[in-house]
């Protein structure tokens, strides 16, 4: 008599060995380093790719405590403690952690990886940790590659539209010899050419800052109804030219607020010039700041052209102009409202609009009232 | 070496810039408005003639060969006088990370030269040397 399993023990050992080498071979073909431990920090696991990550083999690793095998360091190079590991937070908080740090290879050379940590949890309890481990040295060179481009790009682009604007300046104001009318006229044209350059060339550069993410946000205690005061003041002409009527109103209890000067106005500029510079002659722009209990909230609204429905999803996308604006000025950017978003979605604010075809649009924008926070450094 | 018109009595303004043009201009420009004006055309030349002539405002570009203007402005800081010395970082640069270097030598105030017109800059000088 032969001895047999039954068929159903049988199948599901089967299934569990299928399942097993699924899982492995899963576990193995991930191209990043994923190591699991227990709740000791003890290495139950690891894959291919945490071997050549590390350069190290198996048996310097599995059965490890984890903490004491694998060293990590700050960005600036400080050990850092066991109860400061990622993993360690993960284990005690129970919850997942993301961060960049320094491990170091089999031969003790540095790198910067970003780690993320995930407790594995059982009724509620965590059993161990995965930890999935990515080296960020390219990411890191690139980062700084593109740094560096904007950096010598607004410094190359900027020099020769400087001498350009001083020259011309010098000209116009007759120290260089009288002018003839034509001459007078065509350098005044060359004056604001040039104007627009530099205004394109510093959108540019905002936005690549933006998206490398040095955009610079230097806060200081500032009155955003002033802010918003000198603005309008820039654009009274306008608004007279084009026979547009004006309103303001604005809260008496809105306190001095943390806010950076430069970008609360590029804030302000952007959405009130494009009211102004999208409403036909006798419309009307209207400006609002209230007090919320966290925040304040501007509200810019408008009699203009609006904005194609279809459209309206695109509207705070990089060098997007909706058909109507087109047809109404050639000259703008489409950075603008991209600039705009990205200030005030770093400022931990909101913006958003409603607007319909020749309507009108209103503009929202809410801040916190703690204002924006510092991220070092000078802005332009 | 591009110093011309060395002053015997404390210059108004020193100009440290590598781009003649822009140089030229600036200097022009202020010894127009009747200031004593003295020129560099990099932190190294900037240096010797802060130290020797101690002006009463240095207008600083940042980039510029051999040394620049945030090296010339670090070692400026370490003289007796150039310790406390009145800088305008005048550039056309907005790396951020080499401003946050010059903040943290105190400069005045920080300039982007592209949004200033001759005449408001002339302006913002003036103000400066007339405190």
């Amino acid at each position: 008599m032969v001895w047999s399993r039954p068929a159903t023990l049988s199948r599901k050992s089967e299934d569990l060995a299928v399942e097993i080498a699924r899982s492995e071979a899963f576990f193995d073909s991930i191209g990043e380093a994923v190591i699991a431990t227990d709740k000791e920090g003890k290495i139950m696991r690891i894959n291919t790719a945490t071997l050549e990550l590390f350069e190290c083999t198996e048996e310097d690793l599995i059965g490890k405590k984890y903490m004491t095998t694998v060293p990590a360091f700050t960005l600036k190079g400080d050990l850092i403690p066991s109860i400061d590991r990622p993993i360690m937070r993960s284990l005690v908080e129970g919850r997942s952690i993301t961060e960049t740090l320094m491990y170091a290879r089999g031969d003790g050379k540095r790198f910067p990886a970003h780690v993320n940590v995930s407790p594995i949890m059982l009724k509620g309890e965590p059993i161990g940790t995965i930890q999935v481990v990515r080296d960020v040295t390219r990411e890191q060179e690139i980062d700084h590659a593109k740094t560096e481009f904007v950096s010598l790009a607004s410094h190359q682009l900027r020099t020769p539209l400087t001498a350009m604007r001083w020259y011309v300046e010098l000209l116009l104001k007759g120290k260089m010899g009288n002018l003839t009318n034509a001459q007078q006229l065509a350098l005044e044209e060359i004056y604001d050419v040039n104007l627009r350059l530099i205004d394109l060339v510093g959108a540019l550069l905002s936005v690549a800052r933006i998206e490398i993410g040095t955009l610079a946000m230097t806060p200081e205690p500032s009155d955003i109804v002033q802010l918003a005061r000198d603005v309008v003041f820039e654009l009274k002409p306008t608004l007279a030219e084009k026979n547009l009527s004006f309103s303001e109103k604005y809260d008496d209890d809105i306190p001095s607020m943390q806010l950076d000067p430069d970008l609360t106005r590029i804030i302000f500029q952007n959405i009130l010039t494009n009211a102004v510079k999208y409403t036909p002659a006798g419309g009307s722009v209207d400006l609002k700041i209230a007090k919320l209990k966290r925040s304040v909230m501007i509200t810019i609204k408008d009699t203009g052209y609006g904005i194609p429905k279809r459209q309206q999803r695109y509207m705070f996308s990089k060098l997007f102009r909706a058909d109507n604006a087109r047809q109404q000025d050639t000259d703008g950017t489409g950075l603008g409202l991209y600039i705009v978003k990205s200030i005030v979605t770093n400022a931990k604010g909101k913006i958003w609009f409603e607007s319909e075809e020749n309507v009108g649009t209103t503009f929202h924008v809410r801040l916190p009232l703690k204002g924006m926070s510092n991220n070092g450094g000078f802005h332009e | 070496m591009s110093s011309q018109g060395v002053a015997t009595t404390q210059p108004d303004v020193l100009v440290v810039e590598d781009e003649e043009m822009l140089r030229r201009l600036l200097v022009t420009t202020l010894r127009g408005e009747g200031y004593e004006v003295l020129e560099a055309d990099d932190g190294k030349e900037g240096q010797t003639l802060a130290l020797k002539y101690h002006p009463r405002l240095i207008l600083l570009d940042v980039i510029m060969p051999r040394v620049n203007g945030i090296d010339m402005l670090k070692l400026l800081r370490q003289d007796k006088w150039g310790h406390d010395a009145e800088v305008v970082l005048l550039t056309n640069l907005g790396d951020t990370d080499s401003l946050k270097k010059a903040n943290k030598y105190q400069v005045s105030d920080y300039l982007v030269k592209s949004d200033w017109s001759l005449e408001e800059l002339t302006t913002q000088i003036r103000q400066r040397l007339a405190v």
